[in-house]
């Protein structure tokens, strides 16, 4: 991809990806449907999660799977309050952008 | 590098955070081995390269949420340098050096406008010695054509002989005057033009830099 992801749309998309699993998700499945819009590495992800965790956009509990603990990860109040904003913003930001690269091409 | 080694290598990496975030990315790291299953195991290794990446980014992490320290690329967080320099710091480190340059600079200083100012001096001088010098001249051959005058009645051929010198050296001697009193009315602006010049040098390289 030309486009780098910077820390608050990295945000929002994560925030997105957990949002979508109403029971919540876990890192590895994260990380997998992040990567089928953008490419980021097997490292990338852990760090951001990390961070949404302490500022108490997503809150954590484990559970049992095969045997041992798997954790899982769920959007908080404050995480969709925050994805809400995220959303708005994009579609203000996406939709200026969009509206310069069409207008460059009726030029 | 098997997991075991990679999971090994990144604890290692990671013994200089709190013991909590360690225990933190350790065991995500392990979740994520366990639920790729392992089959996945060699190409997950494989994608996460070296486990000093994987700790850097950990570490990054840790640091103070700020937009403009990283970005997020293809090839995982790439930490920008942060900027490192304030204005207080900047204004500090400036009184600093100029109280430790101090007993150095303003000595050096003086002794390079000294010499400066000699060399300077030594240029006019050789001048106005020339000045003198020819002025020397003629006055001398005024004063031996005086004498020659004195002794011709006695002396009738020395005293010719004296007068010849006489206006020879004061006809030298004018002649050297007329030729360095020119030389000087074309030297010493010249000189003066220089000196000006290149003490405005530095400031029109700046006015020059400033529109450029």
């Amino acid at each position: 991809m030309v486009f780098n992801t910077g820390a608050a749309l990295l945000d929002a998309i994560v925030l997105a990806v957990v949002s979508r699993e109403n029971g919540g998700t876990y890192g590895y499945k994260i990380t997998q449907d992040v990567r089928k819009a953008i490419n980021v590495s097997e490292s990338t992800l852990y760090p951001v999660l990390r961070r949404l965790q302490k500022d108490d956009c997503l809150e954590v509990y484990d559970m049992q799977c095969d045997g041992r603990n798997r954790r899982y990860y769920k959007v908080t109040a404050k995480g969709m309050a925050q994805l809400n904003l995220y959303r708005e913003e994009w579609i203000r930001y996406s939709g200026r952008i969009s509206q310069l690269f069409e207008g460059g091409a009726t030029a | 590098m098997n997991r075991m080694e990679f999971m090994a290598e990144l604890e290692s990496l990671l013994q200089d955070i709190p013991a909590e975030e360690r225990i933190e990315a350790i065991r995500y790291y392990n979740n994520y081995f366990d639920d790729a299953g392992p089959e996945m195991e060699r190409q997950i290794l494989w994608e996460l390269g070296d486990p000093s990446r994987a700790a850097a980014e950990v570490k990054a992490g840790l640091g103070e949420r700020n937009e403009a320290s990283g970005e997020y690329r293809e090839t995982g967080y790439a930490a920008k340098e942060p900027p490192r320099t304030s204005r207080i710091l900047k204004v500090v480190l400036i009184i600093l050096i100029v109280l430790v340059g101090a007993p150095i600079v303003f000595p050096v200083g003086a002794a390079v406008l000294g010499v400066i100012f000699g060399a300077l001096a030594v240029v006019f001088m050789i001048f106005l010695a020339f000045v003198i010098a020819a002025f020397a001249f003629a006055a001398a051959g005024v004063a031996v054509f005086c004498v020659g005058v004195i002794n011709v009645v006695p002396e009738f051929a020395a005293g010719l002989t004296l007068m010849g010198i006489g206006m020879i050296l004061t006809v030298l001697g004018v002649i050297g005057l007329v030729a360095s009193v020119k030389l000087c009315v074309v030297a010493i602006p010249g000189i003066i033009r220089g000196i000006v010049w290149i003490c405005r040098k530095p400031f029109h390289g700046r006015e020059a830099v400033a529109q450029g």
